[in-house]
């Protein structure tokens, strides 16, 4: 990370396009780690079978199809 | 979202108050403390408790912890609101990545230094995770996260402009008008939502997205949407980012809002401006000592289990004074 802490402290008008890239690059790697699980975040709490159903009973109503919406945008 | 505060000290006598160089309208009628343009913001803390109402935006004090937030929070949405454009103007997703980071770098020097908005806060708090190399992160892992987001932005149907940071203020009844920001109106499955985008230092978790569900600021963006936009939206996704050390970690979660409920919000929320003008008249808002211990606790709790006649006295120590203005454009 010292590469990047180092960029980080730098005057952002002297970065180059190569520096703001290796910025993202390196973020870039990290989320990667991230989301292999070497840091695995604390998952929430399962909800009640009968709150999942009361969802998906409210989202039929609002005309919100499909067999699990929620899956699709990542919710919970 | 919420706004920024201005720069200057509460309202002045003449009902102008300075913000940016700029003179903006004052949020209360001319020589009172009668408010009659209102944001979520301003409404929620007279909800919560008609005293923290007047601390926060009769008095205009606010806690030094609260301003990183708030701060934190207009960079979090700046950047993305950039990223929508750039991409809007023809830069692809790289491009549109790298530009914003490099724009958000720009923001957060200052005075030749990097941004260091906790540096007066013991390194243990956790709000000093609202850092700048965080920011940076959570910007870019959000981006690449939801690079083909299954919610779409909405675009004007006049401009062709994407909807994203709306600006509106509308007149109610009664010479009052509500105003705001919606951070972004997404299509999702073919309907329309208001997304509203959050920055927590707390475990994205059930506890945490039952804050919102009822919640003031979803009800006004919802209504908000009907009458300002003409989109009578399905409700709210709460788009949520939590920063945390080593990882930002990003959960939405839906919050409906059928037309029932707004028109039962708007009613509830006429009784509660006939309220704040009865403590204008009266100049006198009372404690909701059962609000005290919610959420963690008010930030005026330490104040308010004070004698009356010190209070002050501690406020002056203990808080900057920010005016809240809800005319103040971002």
């Amino acid at each position: 990370m010292s590469e990047i802490s180092e960029l980080f402290d730098r005057d952002p008008l002297k970065l180059s396009d190569q520096d703001i890239g290796a910025i993202v690059a390196r973020m870039r790697e990290a989320q990667a780690q991230y989301e292999l699980g070497i840091k695995a975040p604390v998952a929430p709490k399962p909800k009640s079978a009968k709150a999942v159903k009361a969802t998906k009973d409210l989202l039929s109503d609002l005309g919100l199809g499909g067999d699990n919406p929620l899956d699709e945008l990542g919710l919970k | 979202m919420q706004k920024p505060h201005s720069i200057t000290s509460p309202q002045a006598e003449s009902g102008q108050s300075l913000a940016l160089g700029k003179a903006v309208p004052s949020p209360f009628l001319p020589d009172s403390n009668i408010q009659f343009a209102w944001d979520s913001t301003s409404m929620g803390w007279l909800k919560e408790c008609p005293r923290k109402y007047y601390y926060h935006m009769i008095r205009g004090f606010v806690g030094r912890g609260e301003a990183i937030h708030l701060e934190y929070g207009i960079l979090y949405h700046n950047a993305l609101e950039e990223y929508e454009m750039l991409k809007f103007n023809g830069l692809d997703h790289d491009q549109a990545v790298e530009a914003t980071v490099r724009s958000i770098l720009l923001q957060t020097w200052r005075d030749g230094k990097p941004w260091r908005g906790s540096a007066d806060l013991p390194p243990d708090d956790k709000v000093s995770l609202k850092n700048r190399e965080n920011l940076i992160r959570t910007i870019i892992w959000y981006l690449y996260k939801f690079k083909d987001d299954p919610a779409q932005t909405r675009k004007d149907p006049n401009t062709g402009r994407p909807m994203v940071e709306l600006h509106f203020q509308f007149e109610i009844e009664d010479g009052y008008s509500l105003c705001g920001y919606l951070d972004r109106v997404v299509e999702f499955q073919e309907q329309p939502f208001v997304m509203d985008r959050k920055t927590t230092t707390s475990t994205l978790g059930s506890y945490y997205f039952d804050q919102y569900d009822p919640d003031n600021q979803m009800s006004f963006y919802s209504f908000a949407s009907r009458v300002a936009f003409k989109t009578p939206v399905k409700g709210v996704i709460v788009d949520a980012a939590q920063i945390a050390v080593g990882f930002s970690r990003f959960v939405r979660s839906f919050v409906f809002k059928t037309n029932d409920q707004l028109d039962e919000w708007y009613r509830d929320l006429k009784v509660f401006l006939k309220q704040a003008k009865q403590y204008a008249w009266d100049g006198y808002w009372p404690q909701n000592d059962k609000s005290c211990h919610k959420y963690g606790g008010c930030i005026f709790r330490g104040i308010c289990s004070k004698s009356p006649s010190v209070r002050d006295r501690f406020l002056e120590s203990d808080f900057e004074v920010r005016e809240w203005n809800p005319l103040i454009p971002r």
